[in-house]
């Protein structure tokens, strides 16, 4: 069964849901939802009559404001209406399972959406890995080489420095914390789940391969256990990230089940952007840190190599963090937000007053130009 | 002479007279009240219906449940009036035809009778 709409009434819903964001999310998805089982019921009926249907809408924006007007005191307090005591229109479970399919360019449209609306500081995140990730594959690289580089006070130097630098990004990316690095009572929540999770899914596939072993079984049976039970166990992992996130910026509502509620039938369209967006930085990483253990030996190739793999290993961490953002927009049920019309400093006014007058200059040029021709 | 404005505002009136007696005769979800409504001379649009059900429910007049139809490829939601609803349908039927009765009457009383004529020569000013 065809489940899409016709691109005319697709592009009328996202210009409809972009304009009603001083609703709810829960009353946005609600009218959306109706909205759309009214397009696929005049689309049933023919070309004309969905034609007709958009039109008879309207315009997107006059009609998210009657529905602010109809709808809950939210959406007419930011409308600039006093708000009363309304009955929310909040979507019963059932109906609320229900998941738009996106298409791989939709995820990465989404992912980029979210990296356009954060707030600056998300390229201080990825210097702060790079250099991290950087110093600390070039020190591990030397700890067989009798420098006497032990290897775990790097290791925890390592995950120190990194998941401080991904709570630092949640906040930037979904919070307005003006102080996203200094830590807090939440960094601390968000990091002891971060390495709990990790730790438990190192433990399990530990735990699943090590029957293997005990039979003796071929390397490449272990080999092949051991990578389908990390992308099971990651998989799984990936539908937890919103929990994490929460953590990180100290949402209270995001719970670990209310994650696994909320990524509900997403896993697919999570594991799509996963496979474009951080697995490519990924295989690099990879690749690069092999290369560096194995065949290269000069304290001044290594240094070069870890470089390199400390940048594609830092893009690959800034990717999986705006993901993941994303699918938290996703499980708390929130849109994914405009790009911010100026990602620095708005200009001053005496930068607008000088170009206004440079354009005032060059236009009564232009018509005593015309004048004359 | 433009009477756009005008007859905007009649409809708006109409329209929830409209749609609270289309719900008197069971539960229906939107498309349904457009299509039963048949277009009810302009007073109805895609665009005016869904807000308007919105502020119906939000005032208690309609009550509202999603379900899944078989033939529907999305959930539907569905309206019924609520008892305040149907206290109030009734109260809006009988105004609205006092409304009209007196509304046709005064329009065809005038069809039919001239005013009187008013006078040609001016009135004297008291000075």
């Amino acid at each position: 069964m065809n489940d899409r709409l016709p691109p005319p009434a697709d592009l009328f819903l996202r210009q409809l849901e972009k304009a009603l964001w001083p609703l709810s999310s829960g009353e946005r998805d609600a009218i959306l939802l109706e909205l759309r089982g009214h397009l696929f019921g005049r689309a049933a009926q023919g070309k004309a009559a969905l034609a007709a249907a958009i039109a008879g809408l309207g315009d997107p924006e006059e009609l998210a404001r009657e529905f602010a007007v109809a709808g809950t005191g939210e959406g007419l307090r930011k409308v600039g209406l006093p708000g009363r005591a309304l009955v929310p229109l909040q979507l019963p479970d059932e109906v609320a399972g229900h998941r738009p399919r996106l298409k791989v360019r939709d995820i990465v449209a989404q992912v980029n959406a979210t990296r356009l609306a954060s707030r600056d500081g998300l390229q201080l995140v990825g210097a702060a890995a790079v250099a991290t990730l950087t110093g600390t594959n070039f020190l591990l690289a030397q700890t067989g080489s009798g420098a006497g580089v032990e290897a775990w006070p790097v290791m925890i130097v390592r995950v120190v420095v990194i998941v401080a630098a991904m709570a630092a990004a949640y906040r930037i990316i979904l919070s307005d914390d003006r102080e996203p690095w200094v830590p807090k009572l939440s960094t601390f929540r968000f990091a002891t789940a971060q390495v709990s999770l990790l730790a438990a899914i190192i433990g399990a596939v530990l735990l699943l391969i090590a029957p293997l072993s005990l039979i003796g079984a071929p390397p490449a049976v272990r080999t092949a256990a051991a990578f389908a039970a990390v992308a099971f166990f990651s998989c799984a992992a990936m539908r937890v990230q919103p929990w994490l996130a929460a953590l990180a910026i100290d949402r209270r509502d995001v719970t670990l089940a209310a994650a696994w509620r909320g990524t509900r039938g997403r896993l697919w369209h999570i594991v799509r952007g996963w496979a474009v967006l951080v697995l490519p930085f990924y295989l690099v990483h990879i690749l690069l840190s092999t290369l560096m253990m194995k065949t290269v030996s000069s304290p001044a190739g290594q240094l070069a190599l870890a470089g390199l793999d400390g940048i594609a290993a830092a893009c690959a961490l800034i990717a999986a963090i705006l993901l993941n953002a994303t699918v938290f927009r996703w499980a708390a049920r929130e849109s994914i937000p405009e790009p911010r019309p100026f990602a620095t400093e708005p200009p001053s006014d005496e930068f607008v007053l000088a170009a206004r007058i440079k354009l005032d200059r060059l236009f009564e040029a232009s018509r005593l130009e015309n004048g004359r021709l | 002479m433009d009477i756009t404005a005008w007859q905007t505002q009649l409809r708006k009136g109409a329209a929830e007279l409209v749609v609270l007696s289309l719900l008197t005769a069971g539960e229906r979800y939107g498309l349904d009240i457009l299509d039963h409504a048949g277009g009810a001379g302009g007073v109805l649009s895609d665009g005016t219906l869904y807000p308007l059900l919105t502020r119906l429910e939000r005032e208690g007049k309609v009550k509202a449940r999603w379900a899944m139809a078989d033939e529907a490829k999305v959930p539907r939601k569905y309206y019924r009036l609520s008892a305040e609803g149907e206290a109030l349908v009734a109260e809006m039927q009988r105004a609205w035809h006092e409304f009209s009765a007196f509304v046709t009457g005064a329009i065809e009383e005038s069809a039919h009778e001239r005013p009187p004529a008013a006078p040609s020569r001016p009135i004297p000013s008291a000075a």
